[in-house]
């Protein structure tokens, strides 16, 4: 039986035990003079716990079958295999293996290897075999699980306590997940990082004001010299975020300010959705903006005065950026103005301050926590912005104050090293790994800060 | 009146304030038992009336202490105010001159035991007439007390004060009359006598307690403390609105 | 039932009282009729008035929220404003200072003088307004700020205090009027929202009379604190009383009666009663005041 009707079996057998086991809790209960039912739990709890019992044993088993199942006919194989491979060395005994796996998948052309036919054969022999018996396995325990709760059903079981307790692990298991897939993610970039830290040192790495990461096929090729020296790029990042919260902050949090306090309903209920639209704009959209209006504008602009600008300058990515971040500042602003009671607010006019001496004085003060966040999290989102630098600040690892010179960023890097084919054994493509546990570290550390001071500074408002 | 047609939100309040009243009504039926008996007695005198006299205060007793009882209950529960706390103030108030008009037919009951165990002659007609009189005028008003109190009717409350004006001119007679008596000579007239005095006093007593329980119910209606004012402003406070 | 009959010409002086023939009437003193709601029971004037209202109307919007209110306060005088809810008692607190301004849609009509001055009038600012009348809310509302900060905060924005030992000097007293100071002197820097709910209130009462105001309106300033807190602020309010008006609304008659010298009726936008409050709460001359206090309808 394939894997898809044995789950569709198992689905059917769950449901019915379902049905069994409510079925049962009616039949044993015995209803008193007040109107109560003796059983302990609702009949709905009995059929699902008897289903519980149904489903997770075998599902359980099930995926550590599959789980298993490979690798142990494998090794089974691998033992029977002739005395020859067995004697080659580990590596190329698995190379064999792999053989083996492709001509069972059908991935090979002509032929298979005649020192392989029996190994395949075998394989597949212990397949069928694998095969059937966890039909039956499976298909046994799924019953055998129903009938045993089906058979404990009396008034006297605590069916919803078992269930709740089911509950409850299935809950933690969902969030184990998220965890774990975080967890990977971060482990798989830090092993690559830490192999192209064994080729580029650490020090050079983090206090390198050179970036260029070629890697040389020959020794005498031209330009085999290659720096990793990220300051450069870190650099240009920040440049760029900080232009970006420079415009960012201050018309946010105004603008958040305005519709909050001194907005009319009406006036807010038309522009506050419409100020949420900036930020639905895809980054690429802002990337044409900055790269073809903006950036020759400040250049134009810039020469009128007698300034150098380059064509792609960290002014012209950083406004943009700005513009898409105001929405993030002026959004989450808005909301924690609102957050603060209007008590608040009485309190301040009652001791006769001014509308502005109020905003000022009080409102700022109790929102300060959760516009705090707010900022941090879009300069999060600044640092990750890829596409935006890209096309308007170029690619030249420059190391710069001058917002008018073309710099680049860590994402920017990490995308060109990425980018087109490469070997995941030279440095050059390791190098994005470094980048990117990097940035990790940078935004995760601002999270947290931005974390901990919306809650240490949160005010206990009821 | 100042019934009012709905009652108090809190059910259990009016049911409480009625057993209340209730208690004080029956206190009033009690006692106004006792003075009718003890009008009974004078003249012709026997033991039984007046040891039920005795024997029914132990009722009324019973219920000026249970009905203190719910009268502190009551305000420390509900905190009562405007008609509530002077309806409750003056039923405790009503209660402990119902007792009292209760202790006084009590003492004048024993009074008239010894009168009847000391073999001393009877009593001079005379006398009696006027005791029965005023004993008579006496349970008059503290029905009338008692009914004003029942159906908050002030004008049979200012009816009680009239009465007990009325009362009070008929002790002042008697004692004149008393002074004036010409067989004060015997020895057993003069301790008679004394027993009368004591009996008209007990009358003039009652009547002084029933016009204060009238005054109650005033103050109970109209929030008005009409005690040692005089029936001048008695009436003007009943009659003129404010 | 009757209807009031004022006259009582049978009855006069000269007249033997001991006739017990009707005379006249019982005159049924309780109004109930609703018709003869709008004229105020009891003597809404008082002598030297600090504030005095004079046929105030409010609107929220169509809803005529207070009709035709008349009513003194009186200096050194706490004034205890009862009614069930949304009979526009805190509506015309809130009058007092013009907080009604910052409601949208609320219209006021008729004169409130503070100190013979109509506040309503146009060339009255009312920043200095409601530095004289000053409020206290339900909920205690310290704002996010330091204790210090929370009491300095009126004398910074009016400019009361020229430098820092008179700000010092202002807030030390304000702390100490409203019995707070004890509790509070070592951690004046720390939150106010730190405090509990009874010390809390306090200090918005210490926020309020650091501008030294001539009013305070208190809005339900204990619903919302166990009775030990609220003991202790009707303490409070018994202590301010010799040098301020107070106008306190509350849901509690009790309190009403403990704290208050006069008590004002409120019923569906109509100040149905005034009076002293030891006659309201023993002998409330109108039938919805009698009914509503001894908790006939609420």
């Amino acid at each position: 039986m394939s894997i898809s009707v044995l789950l569709i079996t198992l689905a059917i057998l769950t449901i019915a035990s379902y049905s069994f086991g409510r079925k049962r809790s009616l039949s044993l209960a015995t209803v008193t003079e007040k109107k109560k039912s003796s059983l302990h739990s609702l009949p709905g709890y009995y059929g699902t716990l008897t289903a519980l019992w149904c489903a997770i044993p075998a599902l359980l088993i099930l995926s550590l079958w599959l789980v298993l199942e490979t690798s142990i006919i494998t090794h089974i194989v691998s033992e029977d295999l002739p005395a020859e491979v067995q004697n080659l060395p580990e590596s190329e005994r698995n190379l064999v293996i792999n053989r083996l796996h492709n001509e069972l998948a059908g991935q090979t052309f002509g032929e298979p290897d005649p020192i392989l036919k029996p190994a395949i054969d075998h394989y597949k022999r212990l397949q069928q075999i694998s095969n059937m018996a966890l039909t039956v396995v499976i298909l046994a325990i799924s019953i055998l699980g129903g009938l045993y709760a089906w058979s404990r059903v009396s008034p006297n079981l605590r069916a919803r306590n078992h269930v709740e307790i089911v509950l409850k692990f299935l809950l933690i298991s969902s969030s184990t997940i998220a965890i774990l897939t975080t967890i990977g993610i971060v482990l798989s970039v830090l092993f690559e990082a830490v192999r192209f830290f064994q080729t580029v040192p650490l020090t050079e790495f983090l206090f390198g004001t050179k970036w260029s990461p070629q890697t040389a096929i020959r020794a005498d090729q031209v330009g085999s010299s290659s720096a990793f020296g990220a300051v450069p790029l870190f650099t240009g990042t920040l440049l760029i975020s900080f232009i970006a919260m420079l415009i960012a902050v201050p018309i946010g949090l105004m603008s958040a300010i305005y519709l909050s306090e001194y907005a009319s309903r009406k006036f807010r209920s038309v522009v506050k959705p419409m100020l949420e639209v900036l930020a639905g704009v895809p980054t690429v959209v802002y990337g044409f903006f900055a790269a073809l209006t903006v950036a020759p504008f400040i250049r134009d602009s810039g020469g009128l005065i007698g300034l150098s600008v380059s064509s792609e300058s960290a002014l012209a990515a950083g406004l943009v950026m700005g513009i898409m971040i105001i929405p993030f500042i002026s959004s989450l602003s808005d909301d924690v103005i609102n957050a603060v009671p209007q008590s608040m607010r009485d309190g301040s006019y009652g001791l006769g301050a001014t509308h502005s001496e109020t905003v000022k004085r009080v409102i700022l003060r109790a929102a300060l926590p959760g516009i705090v966040g707010g900022i941090l999290l879009a300069v999060s989102r600044a640092i990750g912005e890829t596409m935006i630098v890209v096309m308007a600040a170029g690619l030249a690892a420059n190391l710069t104050a001058n917002p008018l010179d073309s710099v680049t960023t860590v994402t920017v890097q990490i995308v060109t090293l990425l980018v087109g084919d490469q070997e995941f054994d030279s440095a050059k493509t390791l190098a994005a790994f470094a980048l990117g546990l990097m940035l990790f570290v940078v935004t995760l550390s601002l999270n947290v800060i931005a974390l901990h001071i919306v809650r240490k500074y949160r005010e206990q408002y009821e | 009146m100042t019934e009012h047609t709905e009652g108090h939100i809190v059910r259990r309040y009016d049911g409480e304030l009625a057993q209340l009243r209730g208690m004080v009504l029956e206190m009033g039926g009690l006692v106004l038992f006792q003075l009718d008996q003890f009008v009974n007695l004078l003249g012709n005198s026997t033991e039984k009336l007046a040891k039920q006299i005795i024997e029914r205060d132990n009722d009324v007793n019973r219920l000026d202490i249970e009905s203190h009882r719910d009268v502190l209950k009551l305000l420390a529960k509900r905190a009562p105010v405007a008609t509530d706390l002077r309806t409750i103030i003056s039923a405790a108030k009503v209660v402990t001159e119902l007792e009292h008009i209760g202790d006084e037919l009590v003492k004048v009951s024993c009074l008239y035991i010894d009168i009847a165990d000391s073999k001393r002659p009877q009593l001079d007609e005379n006398l009696l007439q006027d005791a029965r009189v005023m004993g008579k005028m006496a349970h008059t008003m503290l029905r009338g007390a008692v009914d004003s109190f029942d159906t908050v009717n002030l004008e049979k409350s200012i009816h009680v004060a009239q009465e007990s004006r009325e009362l009070e001119n008929e002790f002042q007679a008697a004692l004149q009359k008393l002074t004036n008596y010409k067989s004060l000579e015997s020895d057993n007239n003069v301790s008679n006598t004394l027993s009368m005095v004591l009996v008209i006093n007990a009358m003039e007593r009652i009547g002084h307690h029933t016009k204060n329980i009238a005054e109650y119910v005033v103050y109970m209606a109209k929030g008005k403390d009409v005690r040692h004012v005089g029936l001048d402003r008695l009436f003007e406070e009943i009659y003129i609105s404010n | 039932m009757e209807t009031i009959t004022t006259s009582s010409t049978s009855v006069t002086k000269d007249t033997p009282l001991m006739t017990p023939e009707k005379p006249n009437e019982v005159v049924e003193n309780k109004v109930i009729d609703r018709d003869h709601r709008g004229q105020t029971v009891g003597d809404v004037t008082v002598e030297n008035p600090r504030m005095t209202a004079r046929n105030v109307n409010v609107w929220y919007g169509d809803k005529h929220a207070i009709q035709n209110v008349n009513l003194d306060i009186a200096n050194n005088e706490v004034a205890a404003l009862i009614g069930p809810s949304g009979c526009g008692k805190t509506t015309f607190l809130r009058c007092l200072n013009r907080m009604n301004d910052t409601i949208d849609g609320c219209l006021v009509e008729g004169e409130i003088a503070l100190d013979g001055k109509n506040i309503y009038d146009k060339d009255v600012d009312v920043v200095p307004l409601r530095a004289r009348v000053g409020i206290v809310f339900q909920k205690p509302n310290p704002f996010p700020k330091s204790i210090y900060e929370n009491v300095a905060y009126g004398p910074r924005i009016h400019g009361l205090a020229r430098n820092k030992t008179d700000l010092d000097e202002i807030v030390h007293s304000s702390l100490k009027r409203s019995g707070l100071f004890d509790e509070v002197k070592d951690r004046l820097d720390q939150p106010g929202t730190g405090l509990s709910g009874g010390q809390q209130q306090r200090l918005c009462i210490a926020r309020a009379i650091a501008v030294s105001p001539e009013v305070i309106l208190m809005d339900e300033p204990c619903s919302a604190l166990d009775p030990i807190a609220t003991a202790t602020i009707e303490e409070l309010i018994d202590e301010l009383r010799k040098k301020y008006s107070i106008v306190i609304v509350t849901h509690s008659m009790q309190q009403a009666a403990r704290v208050s010298q006069r008590t004002a009726y409120f019923h569906l936008g109509d100040l149905i009663e005034v009076g002293p409050t030891s006659e309201i709460f023993t002998n409330p001359k109108h039938k919805l005041t009698e009914e509503y206090i001894t908790g006939r309808f609420g």
